[in-house]
């Protein structure tokens, strides 16, 4: 059987003539770009804490870091902020490694909707924990004071534990998830074949094979307990903490110098924690193979309810949050006056709507932004893997250890100066949530285009297809997915972010996070909970788009 | 002048590791050559330098007689097959085969015929706007071949095209390509590490290991003169059996107890040798004494270790001189003699079949 | 397919830079206020500085009194905002001396009195506000605690945990508390006192309105605030009672003035003059306890006369010694 020789006719023919643009002439002027990009909104400015914290009137000097720990005050702080995250860590890791386990091990019921409800506090700032925590079990809260008629003081290092619980809950939840399902099930029935019980094999197979999936999720968690600013504002009382502090210092009493220090101080175990991570990581990575889940054998009665319980349970937790939070929003005055109203939603306190539509605008440039270039940077070390990839990556990485606070001020020195035509207005607060989140963006990125065959671009060049012809008609539509699941994830956490963008909004800019925190600060609670509300709502509005836009599978994507 | 491709002295290196050693090879218009051998030879990196997506550390490669080392793939017009299909996901067959003639600007009028006369080619007509996840393994590589060859290129290559289908369709595909590639008398290089997948498409074989070339010949060449040792264990199997020289003698070796006549030239001054044979070359006797003519010499005595039956073949272990021999004797003759585990067995090593090798 | 859904997010990326650039070099007549007025106060008087004045664009933040004095040292070389409206006196006094404000003197400047306006029109007051405690009759009730009536009742060992009170470095509030105690006991006592009172707080809170805020929604039972805060929670509904301590309630004089080296002091003067116009102060009168402007109703809330209920405070005194109280204040009660 033969085929008709092709004949070149008008228009068409050999390639051999034609003019190709060199990749290497558009790639690596974008990476300088990126180089430049992250050199200027993320070392210069961290450069420059330091300096402060280092630099008095007469040139070098530690005087800062001699004032911070003579002053028992102060450094205590840095000790209650390691108390409370190492304490949040290990209980909020092991809730989330039951949790994880019951998803990947038992056949309980109603995992979907279980997997759903336990990602409840991603869409909303994190100091919504703490406001719903007031309301149920401060000192006249719902349940304490109503309900039990006890008197509780939920103000302090406890709640401000369990308010950090919920939040983290679904960031470890993710990882030991991920950890639990990659691991090989067939060890444990190995085990079990071998006669050990199911006690033992949790303990000596089970748990030892997710060791690094317990050690990722404990350094996680812990980096965001000790740089998380919400929380501790609203809950905390008189317990200060790092985070806190900083805050005090610079926006209280204009001390950056000190500001710095504390900052300089924080950074110690945030990058600690981040650089073992990192390692472990490195090893880890192997397990995680991408295999089809295996059958799982119907779990005994006794497991399915002793497990159910327990995941309904932190479920029923979290809805409960919310749903007190939003209830708050439509009552007259929570504890003493039940009468549904909208008066909350006028934003009185707050001069209207303006602070929605701020986050709005700095949520969606951030997203395009750092969808963009999360999912440049994570496509040129996946697929094109140039001289400098490596370095690329590894610069990319370095935001994840720097605390929000951190670099909010940092941008303050960096930039308030005359000249810098973007300090005070929204795009500073724009690059500010790019950089910040921008690791896991990019990571996030490499794992989306690793499903991608390398081999498919090789396939359009050798077809003919030059830079342009490849990158438009099998790049772009490929990294479809990845780019809207990244963009998304730097939507939602610029939505909710505050750590960062407090010490940089102006008059004019303030975001409905900040928002938030500024209500409760002059104790307006209602509005408060309205304004969360508001916030939660937008973002499950964004995420349930973006599902109908994607379809299901790319859905799946985004919570890589 | 005919369009041949030239290598010469090819090399590439990764940093310190050689993965392609100084390759020179000429390769005829039209002709079907497969590059064989373990994996990590260097035979992919070799067929990616003739791609153009490595760049030669030395040496050149030449095609129609002009030096194309420094030409961009899009401009070498060679057809690529991938292991993994990579057949653009976001498009429909019909698109993933015209994506060639796109390239070059081709008029939609001009691409539609194509396009269906090649999925007539492979039998997927009925698909030309399905997408790649809805097909089969099978059907995606044909996809991917037709599509490779929309533009009619110079030369196809192959890159382990069928080891990621199973062995019932492999096979068929195997036939079809074979097919196609006569019809259109278009050279072809297809990597492989599947020797009975390479013995049946090539019309030469080039054997490689650790970056170098080992041997080249045709399937039946190679086989029966493997020129080393590695290529004697790698296509096919072989038994080795070492020898000593016997002092001035120049064709029989000691093999234990054993005197052996080895009709070939035995290698100057190595100590250490080695005979090769294939287990179907050794023939079983029925008893000692059951010479027929044969070389007397020759006949050694062990012990069947193990009995297997593979269907047309059944392969014995029969433990000599502390060394197992394998010997594949055809069922039909295996029927006549009935040979158990334990049993004493008689084989017969036939001087005229040997290869011998020197070496550690 | 794929140039459609390229050219929408291009469109829209064009946008939303469109706006966001639009915001940035609109050239609309603007001025930045920084205010220690309350938020819902300033969001209620812009809306009549809108009608007064349309054309012109306040943008404002709102910091407590502390707070807002650190956020202008800080900015002293390069000063973002160009007017500072209400704040507290105690702190305008020594920010101009350190020569940070541009003396202007308002339109109508004559009418309002001599002790409520700096004689080198560095500053104007506007109105006065005082402390005030917000009791929460129904944890009193629930606990068996008696309506306190003066400071002193506040020592009441019964209290203990109960009270919320300002910190006197961020809050104003909290500020003119503290002095006016010093001032009424003598400084040695006056400390004693607060050492002992101490014992009671359960918190320092930043802002001057949150405790009162905090005891209407019963966290807490006492919180010792300013008077309007209490009265608009009471106008809300909220189960609390305000009580003016009996020695005399401490209070604060809230004062505008123009900021040196102000980007836009043309707009910031005429928010200066609006800023004590009749309209102006007539939106005060609703809110405080007494505003500079004669002739202005006031409010009903009051348990009686100003001059009886105020404690006669020296603003020179507690200008004066702000920075060594405060420390001294940090030292021996923050937590």
């Amino acid at each position: 059987m033969a085929i008709a020789r092709w004949e070149p006719g008008e228009g068409d023919g050999s390639l051999a003539s034609r003019r190709f643009v060199d990749e290497r002439v558009l790639l690596y002027p974008a990476m300088a770009v990126v180089f430049l990009l992250l050199l200027t909104f993320v070392f210069y400015p961290i450069l420059q804490v330091i300096h402060r914290s280092v630099v008095g009137p007469e040139g070098f000097t530690l005087s800062n870091y001699v004032l911070y720990f003579s002053n028992p005050r102060i450094s205590r702080t840095a000790l209650h902020s390691l108390f409370v995250s190492s304490l949040s860590t290990v209980v909020t890791v092991s809730i989330a490694f039951v949790f994880a386990y019951a998803l990947t091990r038992t056949t309980i019921p109603g995992k979907g909707l279980l997997n759903t409800l336990a990602m409840l506090p991603l869409v909303a700032p994190s100091l919504v924990q703490a406001l719903a925590l007031i309301y149920l079990f401060g000192r006249n809260g719902l349940i304490t004071a109503r309900l039990l008629g006890v008197e509780w003081n939920i103000y302090g290092w406890h709640g401000l534990v369990l308010s950090e619980i919920f939040y983290c809950f679904p960031h470890a939840l993710i990882i030991l998830f991920t950890t639990l399902s990659a691991v090989d099930t067939r060890l444990d029935e190995a085990a079990q074949s071998l006669g050990a019980g199911a006690w033992r094999t949790f303990w000596t197979v089970t748990v030892p094979s997710a060791k690094y999936g317990l050690l990722s999720a404990s350094f996680l968690v812990s980096n965001l307990v000790i740089t998380d600013f919400g929380n501790p504002k609203v809950i905390g009382g008189d317990y200060n903490v790092l985070a806190t502090e900083i805050y005090n210092q610079v926006s209280g009493q204009q001390n950056l110098s000190m500001g710095s220090t504390i900052s300089v101080i924080l950074m110690i175990p945030a990058v600690g924690a981040f650089l073992l991570d990192f390692l472990i990581r490195r090893r880890d990575y192997a397990l995680i193979t991408g295999q089809a889940r295996p059958f799982l054998r119907p779990s005994r009665p006794v497991t399915t309810w002793a497990f159910s319980g327990f995941c309904w349970l932190i479920c029923a937790g979290m809805v409960l949050v919310y749903a007190t939070i939003i209830t708050a929003s439509f009552v007259r005055l929570w504890g003493y006056d039940f009468t549904p109203t909208l008066k909350h939603y006028r934003f009185e306190s707050a001069g209207g709507y303006g602070v929605l539509w701020t986050s709005l605008e700095i949520s969606v440039v951030a997203g395009l932004a750092g969808g963009v270039l999360s999912l440049l940077v994570a496509y040129i070390v996946e697929k094109k893997r140039p001289i400098g990839a490596r370095f690329l990556y590894l610069l990319s990485i370095i935001p994840a250890a720097i605390p929000g606070t951190v670099l909010g001020l940092a941008y303050i020195f960096a930039f308030n100066r005359p000249g810098v035509v973007f300090y005070g207005t929204i795009w500073i607060l724009a690059i500010c949530n790019v950089f910040h989140y921008f690791t896991l963006g990019v990571l996030a990125g490499i794992s989306n285009l690793k499903q991608i065959d390398r081999s498919v671009e090789e396939a359009a060049v050798s077809l003919g297809a030059g830079v342009f012809m490849t990158l438009r008609r099998v790049v772009f539509p490929l990294t479809r997915v990845a780019f809207f699941s990244s963009a998304m994830y730097f939507f939602m956490t610029s939505m909710v972010t505050i750590s960062a963008v407090i010490f940089l909004y102006a008059p004019d800019t303030k975001t409905a996070a900040i928002g938030v925190l500024l209500l409760d600060d002059a104790g307006d609670s209602g509005q408060a909970a309205a304004m969360s509300t508001l916030i939660i709502a937008i973002v499950l509005a964004a995420l349930a788009s973006l599902r109908l836009l994607l379809g299901k599978e790319g859905f799946r994507m985004i919570k890589a | 002048m005919a369009k041949d491709l030239l290598l010469e002295n090819l090399s590439k290196q990764f940093g310190r590791l050689v993965a392609v050693n100084r390759v020179s090879l000429e390769i005829t218009e039209g002709e079907f050559v497969c590059f064989l051998g373990p994996s990590g030879c260097g035979k992919t990196t070799l067929l990616r330098l003739i791609a153009g997506f490595e760049i030669p550390s030395g040496g050149r490669i030449l095609y129609d007689g002009r030096v194309i080392n420094d030409l961009i793939p899009q401009k070498r017009n060679f057809g690529i097959v991938f292991q993994s299909y990579a057949l653009f996901p976001n498009m429909t067959v019909f698109d993933n085969v015209a994506f060639g003639l796109r390239a070059r600007g081709a008029p939609g009028e001009r691409i539609a015929p194509r396009v269906e006369e090649l999925l007539d080619l492979v039998d997927l007509r009925q698909y030309r706007d399905t997408h790649p996840a809805e097909l089969s393994g099978g059907q995606q590589q044909r996809v991917a071949l037709v599509r490779a060859l929309a533009t009619q290129p110079s030369v196809l290559l192959l890159d382990e095209p069928l080891s990621a289908l199973d062995a019932r369709i492999r096979v068929h595909l195997r036939s079809e390509i074979k097919r196609l590639q006569r019809s259109l008398s278009i050279t072809t290089i297809y990597v492989t590490h599947d020797q009975e997948e390479a013995m049946s498409l090539a019309d030469r074989i080039v054997v490689m290991e650790a970056g170098r070339v080992q041997q080249v010949g045709s399937a039946g060449e190679i086989y029966r003169r493997p020129g080393s040792r590695f290529v004697a264990d790698f296509v096919g199997t072989s038994n080795f059996l070492e020898c000593r020289r016997v002092d001035g003698s120049s064709d029989t070796v000691a093999f234990g107890a054993w005197l052996v006549r080895v009709d070939c030239r035995l290698p100057e001054g190595r100590e250490r040798l080695f005979i090769a044979i294939r287990p179907e070359m050794i023939e079983m006797l029925e008893g000692p004494g059951d010479l027929r003519g044969r070389e007397p010499r020759n006949v050694l005595e062990g012990i069947v270790e193990a009995v297997t039956f593979l269907g047309a073949v059944v392969r014995l272990v029969v433990g000599v001189n502390r060394e197992s021999l394998i010997v594949d004797v055809p069922y039909r003759e295996f029927e006549r003699l009935p040979i158990r585990e334990g049993d004493r067995a008689h084989l017969y090593l036939p001087p005229d079949r040997f290869m011998v090798y020197s070496g550690a | 397919m794929f140039c459609h859904r390229g050219a929408r997010t291009v469109m829209l990326v064009v946008l939303v830079g469109l706006l966001a650039l639009f915001g940035v070099w609109a050239e609309a007549a603007e001025v930045v206020v920084y205010t220690s007025l309350e938020n819902d106060e300033v969001v209620e008087y812009l809306k009549q500085a809108k009608t007064d004045m349309p054309d012109l664009e306040v943008k404002w933040i709102r910091l407590s009194t502390g707070d807002l004095g650190a956020r202008m040292l800080a900015e002293k070389d390069n000063p973002q905002a160009d007017v500072i409206w209400g704040w507290a006196v105690t702190n305008l006094i020594p920010f101009a001396k350190q020569g940070l404000t541009e003396p202007y003197a308002p339109k109508g400047v004559e009418k309002i009195p001599a002790q409520f306006k700096d004689k080198n029109h560095h500053w104007v007051a506007i109105d006065l506000y005082m402390a005030a405690f917000s009791v929460n009759t129904e944890v009193a009730k629930k606990k068996n605690l008696p309506i306190p009536t003066s400071w002193e009742d506040l020592l009441n060992p019964v209290y203990k945990g109960e009270i919320v009170m300002p910190n006197p470095a961020s809050s104003g509030t909290g500020y003119l508390q503290i002095s006016a105690i010093l001032q009424m006991k003598g400084e040695a006592a006056g400390w004693e006192f607060l050492k002992k009172l101490d014992k009671n707080i359960a918190q320092y809170i930043k802002s001057g309105s949150r405790p009162a805020k905090m005891a209407a929604a019963g966290e807490y039972a006492i919180g010792a605030s300013f008077e309007f805060a209490v009265a608009k929670l009471i106008d809300q509904g909220s189960p609390v009672k305000m009580v003016i301590p009996k020695e005399g309630a401490g209070y604060e004089l809230e004062a505008n003035a123009l900021m040196k080296g102000a980007k836009r002091p043309e707009a910031g003067k005429r928010f200066l003059d609006w800023a004590i116009s009749e309209n102006a102060m007539r939106q005060y009168a609703k809110w405080k306890a007494g505003v500079t402007l004669g002739g202005m109703p006031t409010p009903a809330y009051l348990p009686g006369e100003l001059s009886k209920i105020l404690y006669p405070m020296n603003f020179e005194w507690s200008a004066a010694n702000y920075g060594r109280i405060v420390k001294e204040w940090e030292s021996l009660f923050l937590r």
